[in-house]
This record gives structure tokens, C-alpha cells and sequence, in this order.
């Protein structure tokens, strides 16, 4: 078997340096890790062991796991002091959380997308292990992303910071974890902190997700206690892969990203088999075929290898086009010796919110459309097509995972692309029954099909997990975005589980921002989508002087359409400048004139004085006020501000 | 340019609402005398060394301010004399030889010898309100009975004459400007200026007020003073000629008619701006600064941004097309008379004329514009319009929007 013959090779090739630090008793050697971490002598033996990470090890000496940890409970600092204690990055390479390197992650807090790291550790056993750290990323949006990611790995270290205990996001994942029938290693972290407070958190974790605790390890990663304890208790754990390097090639995808120099970049854990360098691949659900240009491992930067086996993770670069071509939970096969069957999970995206993305200034349309394409290069779920109204020109109507992924989408836009943006309220899709029996898909509110029989809107099931003392709060907020109860239970004597059925459309808005300002940022929550129901639905238009403006249109309960008509005619009034003539504005349902407000004609606007000196500042000012026309919308003859648009669909996002 | 502008800047102290280039001198300064002389000293250096060749004497004189009728007889005779003799004085047409005076600053004897002695034909009276509390408030120097006082003088010896007046000033009320109408009118001049108060950045109006809000009258107010205005003074037999000047037949200022209908003119002193062969110059509002300037242009430099270095002038450049349409558009329709179309085309061409009249034509409609043919009568057809112009009260009350509107098309 010529696939055997290098592997063991690899196995064999001697590593050294490690050898006496290896001996030592485990305080010892732990003081000598340590002290790499904080003065990196180029000579201490955990570097070195770092430098040879890249060597192979038997199958049962690889250990692959991820982080699971809500949002600041440390997962990040975690990984970095991880990286740190192998030598597999240098005290002088590291910046602050290596692991999360987007501006744009470093400021939320939150990774998107996903980094990925191979370290070599020596453990008590003296034995060489190769620790596959695979990231997920930290946001409902993307739990699809998680399974995949968790899905690629045997074990799991479940972060909880020791002074506030688990969060919704947190328990969301380790059910995962579970299903995936991870190996989940409790860690309670921050221990360092005052208000820490281990055994309330210990009892929560094993209250809640039935794990036993006491085995729990006492971590603070900030400070380095803990590190070492967390690298043995992964390798004595946590089950390694199995070993089915000869059977027919299947590597799980859990991550992509598009290269613009090698195209797409695919991270993979290969799970049977083995792949080659120059070797051609089938990506079994999109089915397309691609030469592999390279192969190799994340550690974490990428590093080049000839081959990976079954237990391995690395990355791959076969100048693929799009990402889509390569999708998360997507197999890896060899084209020549073809699995029967691709790996389990697999998931086409389905956007779930959609919003009319504009330029503001409208020469901004074809920058706006290249954009969009180079972003989908990189991001599979993102759904774009052409959309045009009178008030906002051309733009797109776009689709999401969630409302993070929207968010990210546009910030991505404005900061990557220099592109100023104007968004209409999101929307989710709502089924249509046509009177003719057929039920059609809608997510535009303008677009919304007359001969309608009924409306179905998708449905959440949420999970708040708070303390006590917002329980009250926390309701009466789900009950106002016309949530159903459905149970409460405590997981401890001062933290509650609420869980609510939720339509999906009431959590597009500020849902979550309401949910952390009630709570003082305690509360955290955790949403699935749970299926289609009938609501009380309607359609509700804004006109201006008679004409209906589409973007503002929007899909809201019967129940809100007046407070929510008043709201934004009177936005409206107070933002629209007075005109020659009187301009009605109102909300309608239909035919059926729910709210309005008028703008009086303008009375005056003179420059009493104009003479001699005057005449240059005075037109100074009316170029000014011309420019400023020049800038506005027209929605028939009336000229809107661009601000009174953005500040509408502003509150819009809060009240619809 | 026939016409001359001569900014006297002093004044006893800076009204609340006043933002243009003043000295304010103080109730009771010693060198006030001095200080005033050398200015003039300044301004008559300033007329002698003016390069561009006189073409034709000029008509109109107009001295503005400030407070012109502080400047004593001999000093103000010193400019007339420097006017006249640098340029020349009008035989063929009558001159015209304004300034504006101040209720308060001035006695019948200073009066009588503007008059006879500079050839003052024409005063420009700033009364600004018929009302003691709002003199005050306004920071004026003067009282109502100064104002009766000044008044009875001016028409014991001159008939061309016209009373300023403000409106829209804090706590005017409907009724309040009502009567401050009918007392100009009884003061029967031959000219009326009502100007809408303009809260300026940086004077203390502008930190007291907000433009609208009490106790300022609100916008809507502030249109019906101006309705009012027009329609009462129409009915005692005004004309309302410019936006913000009303003449009886035959009084209409000339001189400042020369801006509206965007003609050249000369202007001398502090912060002025003179409109010569196509180019404006705008004067510092710092003394120095212009003492500077005046010292360039004595010793024989060009007019340029260069040359005059320090002096803080501005010197636009002979203006472009652009900007000639926009003046042109912007000061013609302050007029009653209206924009000229058929003088609009042959300056500027046939495609931007009918750019100009279909923007026009969208506020027809309103009633805030009409189009007029070559007798000057109301029509329908803009094949035979001669002139388009505002309406008043309603078009001329709306003038930025639509004037900003055409700015946007042409």
C-alpha cells in the first residue's frame, strides 16, 4: 500500500529538545512552559516543540476539538494562551487574540469567520500529540456553521466564565456539541476574578446540561492557570479519530474563503482516507471538480504539506471560483476513488431576512453590484438581485442568514467599499395562500401579491436566559412583539430559562438591543426557526402627497398597523421640509387611510437684503440650498431628504 | 460704472441684529474726530488711486453704513469732492447722492448742509420700529422722539426720501406691525425699505434667538407681516418694486437699482465690494487690513489675489458664465419687473432660456410665478412672454426655494 509506507515514515522521523523537559516532574515542567510563554527564549523546549508540529503522528495521538464559550467569557484568550504554552506562535508574533483577526470581529468581539490551528504538545505520557484547535463562530446566525465545525471535531472544551455563569448562546452549542457526540471537557475560566464563583457555576452546568462537573478545571486563561491542565485533559479525554486512512477519501468542509489570488481556501477535517497534492477532488454536493494546487495545515498561519490523512485538518487551494462551489458541510472525495456515500449534515443556505440595499448617491450602483459579487465570492448564503424604486433609484434586495449576517454584509459594504448605504426595514418571508389555492414566497413588502387568502409568517422558538429579577421585564418584552409562552424553568435559585414562540419578524428589529438594555446585559437568548404560522397580517403603505413610497412599505400585524402608521407619518412630518404646496402623508392599508399628517405649504423663505457687497453671500447661500436640492429624493413632486428616508427606516427597524 | 458706493462705517455702538463692517465708536469718544478723519483720508486715497478708466460720469452716489451722518459736513464734502473729481458728476441725467442717516445722530443744521454743501438729494432714514421698547431691545441708539423729530426735518426740506423699517423683530405682533405700518405711512416718504430681520451667527440676536421660535414670530407670522406690508402699502400708493422696496412713481433708488439689474459699480471704504469690468472686489472688514490694501493700490499694484497679500481682499476673478446666469437669474427676480427673457436668450443662448422658462413654468401653477408679454400684461402662452417674475406677495415671499430651484437647472 503505497499510502502506508510515507505515514509511517512520518511516524517514525525522531523528534528531539522536548526529551528532558519531558522527564521532569509536572510542576516543574509546567514553570519551564510557562516561562516560555512570557520571556520566549528561542531555545525553551516548547518551542521547538512547536517547530516540529508539522510532523506526522499516529492517528491515535491527534486530538481534534473546539471552544465552546458565549460572547467575552474568554474563548479567544483561551485559544491564544493555548497557542502560546505549544510554541506553535511566538510571544513576539502575537497579537492581542490571534484567533480573531477581522477589524470587524476584534470590535464586536464575535468570529466570523473561522481560524484554525495545529499544535504539536508532548504530554505526560511523553508522547507527541497533534491538537487540532478548530474555531466556530459565535453567533446564532450561523449554527449551521457550528454543527459543521463541531462536526469536524471528537471533543469540546465548554468555556463558562466562573462569575456569570452559562448563557443561552452557550447551552445552544453544547446541544450541538452533544449531537455530534463530542467529548465535552467543562472549563470554568476567569477564576481569577473576584466575583467568581466556581461551585454556583459547576452545579448551573451540570443542572442545566447534565454534564458532570467535578472534574471541572479551575482556569484563567488571562492569567495562564489552568493552561496546561486544560493541553492533558484534551489529550486524555477527548477520543482521537478513528483510523480509516484506507478507505475511500471523505473530508468534511467547515470552512471557506475566497483568495483572490488562489481562489477559494477550504478548511477541511479529513475523515476517511487520505488527500494528495495535485490530486483531483470532487466537492460531492455541488458537484463540481477541481485539481488540488496545494495542501496544508493551519498553524495557525498556513503552512504547506504533501499530504493529510484521516484524523487531519488543513486547508486546501484548488483555484476554485466561489465559494459556493465548496460549501461549508460540503465532502471532500478523490475524484478517481469516489465515496459511496458523502458525510451526513449537509445544508443548502437559506437566507431567512431580506433588505433593499441603496447608494446613497446613485453613481454608486455599479460599485454597489461588484461589491455584492466579490462578497458572494466569499460567503455562500448571500443572495442579491436587482431592485428599483422612484424614491431610492437602484439598488438590490438582499438576503441574509440573520439579522448579525445583514449587519456584517453592510458594514463589510461601507467600510471595505467606501459605499454609503441607504437599507430598507428587514423582512422575512412570509408564505402567501392566493386565492387561487397556490401559495407563493414573498419577502418585499411591495411585492406583495393582491389576491391573497392568508398570510404565514415563520415562527422562532426563543430561549431567555436571565436573572431573576428581569424575568418581568424579559415577558413583557416578548409579549409586545406578540410572543406565546411556552415554559419557564430555573436553573438555578436566581437564573430562569424562559423559552417563547416567536414570530421570527418581531426579532428582526431590535429584539436583541431591547433584550440587553431591559436586562442591563445579563439577560442572553438563543433562537431556531420552528416552522410557518398564520398570522393576522397586512400590508402597510406609506404615500406622500398621494404616492405610495414602496421602500417604506412594510408586512406587520393588524394589531400594530395604526400605532405603527402614526409613528411614521409623524417621522415623516417632522422631517420632510415645508414645500410650495401642502403635502398629505399617510398610512394606508390598502385603499383604507389608517394614519396621516400634513405638512403645511411653505409660507416664506426670503432674503430680505440684497444689495451691493450682499449679492456674492447671497448666492452662496442659494447654491447652497440648491445643492441641497439636488441631494433630495423625489417622490412625485415632493422633494425628500435623503436623512428623512434613512431616519424612517431607522424606525421603522425598532417599531415594525 | 456710473454708480459709486462709499461705506462710512462708524457708528455710536453695533446694534443687536447688525453683522456688517462697523467701528463703533463709543457715546462719548474723545478721538472720535481723529479717527474719523483719518478714515476718510483713506477712502479719498482710495477713489484717487482707482485705475479702471472712467467711462461716462457718475450717476448715483450712495453712502451706506454705519452710520453715515456721524461722518462731520467737512469730511463728507472731502469724498464728494474726490468722487467728482476722479470721475465726474452727471450733467446729462440727474444725480442721485444718497446716505443713510439716523434718527438721533444728526441735527436740522447738519441736515440743511448735507444738503446745500455735499449735494445730498436723497436720505435713506433708519427707523427700524415705531416703538421705544423695541429701539431698545434692538440696541439702537435713538428713541421714538428722534424719529419723529428726524422725520419732520428731513420732510421740511427734502421730498425724496425713504423710511427703513424691520419687521419680524421680537415680539412683533400682527397688530403690533400693523401700526408701525400705518405710522410710516402717515410719515408719507417717498420710499419704503421693510427688511426681515436675519438672525446672524455671532451677533447677539444670534445667541438670543432662534429664527421662529419665540419670541421671535413664527415663520408663518413672519409671511403675514410681509403680505401685510405689501398690500397696505400698495394701497396707500407704493409700488412694490423690489422684493424689499416700495417707491412711489418716480422714486425708486437708482442707485441701487444698478445691483438688481447686475450693472457695474464702483465702492470705496472698509468691507465694500465694487463690481468693475466684470469683477468683484471685496474690501477687508479689518481697518488694517484695508489701510493695507489702499497703501497697494496707491503705489501702483494691480488689483490682483497676489499683490495684495495681507490686505485680506478678495478679488474674484472676472466672473464666468455660470456665474453671470446665476447672478443674472437671482438678482433679476427680486425685481417686479421680472427676468427679461428675450435679453436672457440673446446673452445666453435659446436651449438655456428654455431651460429657465420651463423652470419658471412648474410654479405657474402655484401662483408664485407669472409670465408677462411685451406690454407688460399677464399671459398664459409662453411663446409671446416677455418677462417672467414672482408674484407678490406669494412668489416673491418663496424667492429662495424657487430662485435655489432654477439654480438647480440652469
Amino acid at each position: 500500500m503505497a499510502v502506508v509506507a510515507p505515514l509511517h515514515s512520518a511516524f517514525l522521523s525522531p523528534w528531539s529538545g522536548a526529551s528532558s523537559a519531558n522527564a521532569a516532574p509536572l510542576r516543574e515542567r509546567f514553570s519551564v512552559i510557562a516561562a516560555a510563554v512570557t520571556s520566549s527564549p528561542s531555545s525553551s523546549p516548547a518551542i521547538r516543540t512547536g517547530r516540529d508540529r508539522l510532523d506526522k503522528v499516529p492517528v491515535p495521538q491527534i486530538r481534534n476539538f473546539s471552544i465552546i464559550a458565549h460572547i467575552d467569557h474568554g474563548k479567544s484568550t483561551l485559544a491564544d494562551k493555548l497557542l502560546q504554552l505549544t510554541g506553535t506562535v511566538e510571544v513576539r508574533d502575537m497579537k492581542e487574540q490571534f484567533l480573531d483577526n477581522m477589524d470587524l470581529e476584534r470590535e464586536r468581539g464575535i468570529t466570523i469567520k473561522l481560524q484554525t490551528a495545529r499544535m504539536r504538545y508532548i504530554s505526560e505520557d511523553s508522547l507527541p500529540y497533534c491538537l487540532n484547535l478548530i474555531d466556530t463562530p459565535g453567533h446564532v446566525d450561523f449554527s449551521y456553521e457550528v454543527s459543521r465545525s463541531l462536526a469536524a471535531c471528537e471533543g469540546a472544551l465548554l468555556v463558562v466564565d466562573a462569575s456569570q455563569g452559562v448563557e443561552a448562546q452557550t447551552l445552544a452549542n453544547v446541544y450541538l456539541a452533544l449531537e455530534n457526540n463530542l467529548e465535552i471537557i467543562p472549563v470554568l475560566n476567569k477564576i481569577d476574578l473576584p466575583g467568581a464563583d466556581p461551585d454556583r457555576v459547576r452545579q448551573e452546568i451540570e443542572e442545566i446540561v447534565g454534564l458532570d462537573c467535578t472534574d471541572a478545571i479551575l482556569c484563567s486563561a488571562k492569567e495562564g492557570i489552568g493552561i496546561y491542565e486544560i493541553l492533558e485533559a484534551v489529550v486524555k479525554k477527548i477520543p482521537p479519530p478513528k483510523d480509516t486512512t484506507a478507505d475511500p477519501l471523505r473530508a468534511l468542509i467547515f470552512d471557506s474563503y475566497y483568495d483572490p489570488y488562489r481562489g477559494v481556501i477550504v478548511y477541511f477535517r479529513v475523515v476517511d482516507g487520505s488527500l494528495r497534492r495535485g490530486e483531483s477532488v470532487k466537492f460531492m454536493a455541488s458537484g463540481k471538480e477541481y485539481q488540488v494546487d496545494e495542501i496544508g495545515v493551519l498553524s495557525p498561519s498556513q503552512m504547506p504539506v504533501q499530504q493529510l490523512y484521516a484524523g487531519e485538518v488543513g486547508y486546501l487551494a484548488a483555484s476554485i471560483r466561489s465559494v459556493a462551489d465548496a460549501r461549508v458541510g460540503d465532502t471532500i472525495t478523490s475524484s478517481s476513488r469516489k465515496a459511496e456515500k458523502a458525510l451526513p449534515g449537509y445544508q443548502q443556505a437559506t437566507p431567512m431576512v431580506f433588505c433593499g440595499l441603496f447608494p446613497i448617491d446613485a453613481d454608486q450602483f455599479p460599485e454597489l453590484r461588484e461589491a455584492l459579487g466579490k462578497l458572494q465570492l466569499n460567503d455562500a448564503a448571500l443572495r442579491f438581485e436587482p431592485e428599483s424604486s422612484s424614491a431610492m433609484g437602484f439598488g438590490f434586495r438582499c438576503g441574509f442568514l440573520g439579522l448579525l449576517h445583514m449587519e456584517i454584509v453592510q458594514e463589510r459594504l461601507e467600510r471595505e467599499y467606501n459605499l454609503n448605504l441607504i437599507t430598507t426595514a428587514p423582512s422575512v418571508v412570509y408564505k402567501i395562500e392566493r386565492l387561487d389555492g397556490e401559495t407563493v414566497e414573498c419577502s418585499n413588502p411591495s411585492e406583495l401579491p393582491e389576491n391573497r387568502k392568508c398570510i404565514s409568517e415563520p415562527y422562532v422558538k426563543i430561549d431567555l436566559i436571565t436573572p431573576k429579577e428581569y424575568i418581568g421585564t424579559l415577558m413583557e418584552l416578548a409579549q409586545e412583539r406578540r410572543g406565546e409562552f411556552r415554559e419557564m424553568n430555573y436553573i438555578t435559585e436566581n437564573r430562569a430559562c424562559v423559552v417563547y414562540d416567536l414570530p421570527l419578524a418581531e426579532m428582526v428589529g431590535d429584539f436583541f438591543d431591547q433584550l440587553k438594555s431591559r436586562s442591563k446585559g445579563y439577560a442572553s437568548m438563543e433562537y431556531s426557526i420552528t416552522g410557518y404560522r398564520v398570522s393576522d397580517l397586512v400590508k402597510l403603505d406609506i404615500r406622500i402627497n398621494g404616492e405610495p413610497v414602496e421602500p417604506l412599505s412594510a408586512i406587520v400585524h393588524k394589531d400594530k398597523a395604526y400605532t405603527i402608521g402614526r409613528a411614521l407619518t409623524e417621522k415623516l412630518k417632522s422631517l420632510i421640509p415645508r414645500q410650495l404646496f401642502k403635502i398629505p402623508i399617510q398610512a394606508c392599508l390598502g385603499s383604507r387611510v389608517i394614519a396621516s399628517e400634513q405638512i403645511s405649504a411653505m409660507r416664506k423663505d426670503v432674503l430680505a437684503k440684497c444689495y451691493g457687497g450682499d449679492i456674492t453671500r447671497k448666492k452662496k447661500l442659494l447654491k447652497k440650498q440648491a445643492e441641497g436640492k439636488k441631494r433630495m429624493k423625489s417622490v412625485g413632486r415632493v422633494e425628500v431628504p435623503q436623512d428623512a428616508f434613512m431616519a424612517v427606516l431607522r424606525l421603522e427597524k425598532d417599531v415594525v | 460704472p456710473t454708480a459709486a458706493y462709499v461705506h462710512l462705517p462708524f457708528c455710536k455702538r453695533r446694534c443687536h441684529y447688525c453683522d456688517f463692517p462697523i467701528v463703533a465708536l463709543g457715546e462719548s469718544s474723545s478721538n472720535a474726530g481723529s479717527t474719523m478723519e483719518s478714515y476718510v483720508d483713506l477712502v479719498c486715497q482710495e477713489i484717487a488711486a482707482e485705475r479702471s478708466p472712467s467711462r461716462g460720469a457718475l450717476q448715483t452716489v450712495f453712502f451706506g453704513g454705519g452710520t453715515p451722518s456721524l461722518i462731520p459736513i467737512p469730511l463728507l464734502q472731502r469724498i464728494i469732492q474726490a468722487l467728482e473729481a476722479k470721475h465726474g458728476f452727471s450733467r446729462d441725467a440727474p444725480m442721485e447722492i444718497s446716505m443713510e442717516m439716523d434718527p438721533g445722530t444728526f441735527s436740522r443744521d447738519y441736515l440743511t448742509e448735507a444738503i446745500q454743501s455735499c449735494g445730498i438729494n436723497r436720505v435713506s432714514l433708519g427707523v427700524q420700529a415705531f416703538d421705544d421698547d423695541l429701539l431698545k431691545l434692538c440696541g439702537r441708539s435713538h428713541c421714538l422722539d428722534d424719529v419723529f423729530q428726524s422725520i419732520e426735518w428731513i420732510k421740511d426740506s427734502l421730498q425724496n426720501w425713504s423710511l427703513d423699517l424691520i419687521s419680524s423683530l421680537p415680539h412683533h405682533t400682527l397688530a403690533s406691525w400693523r401700526k408701525s405700518l400705518e405710522q410710516a405711512i402717515a410719515a408719507s416718504p417717498a420710499h419704503v425699505s421693510i427688511y426681515d430681520l436675519q438672525i446672524e451667527q455671532g451677533t447677539k440676536f444670534g445667541n438670543l434667538y432662534k429664527p421662529g421660535m419665540d419670541p421671535l414670530p413664527s415663520d408663518d407670522d413672519s409671511a403675514e407681516f410681509f403680505k401685510l406690508g405689501s398690500s397696505m402699502l400698495r394701497e396707500a400708493g407704493y409700488d412694490h418694486y423690489e422684493i424689499s422696496n416700495y417707491a412711489r412713481k418716480g422714486f425708486q433708488c437708482r442707485h441701487n437699482l444698478v445691483y438688481w439689474k447686475n450693472q457695474g459699480y464702483y465702492a470705496y471704504g472698509l468691507g465694500s465690494t465694487s463690481f468693475v469690468d466684470g469683477k468683484r472686489v471685496k474690501r477687508s472688514k479689518r481697518m488694517r487690513e484695508y489701510a493695507k490694501f489702499v497703501e497697494a493700490l496707491a503705489a501702483g499694484s494691480p488689483v490682483l489675489p497676489e499683490s495684495l497679500e495681507g490686505s485680506r481682499t478678495e478679488a474674484v476673478l472676472p466672473e464666468s458664465v455660470e456665474d453671470r446666469i446665476l447672478d443674472t437669474v437671482m438678482l433679476a427676480l427680486r425685481l417686479a419687473e421680472g427676468i427679461d427673457l428675450r435679453r436672457f436668450e440673446a446673452e445666453f443662448g435659446s436651449e438655456l432660456a428654455g431651460i429657465l422658462c420651463d423652470g419658471l413654468a412648474e410654479f405657474v401653477a402655484s401662483g408664485n410665478v407669472v409670465f408677462l408679454d411685451a406690454s407688460r400684461e399677464c399671459t398664459a402662452e409662453r411663446a409671446g412672454a416677455v418677462y417672467g417674475r414672482l408674484t407678490d406677495p406669494n412668489g416673491f415671499l418663496v424667492s429662495n426655494e424657487i430662485i435655489s430651484r432654477l439654480f438647480c437647472l440652469v
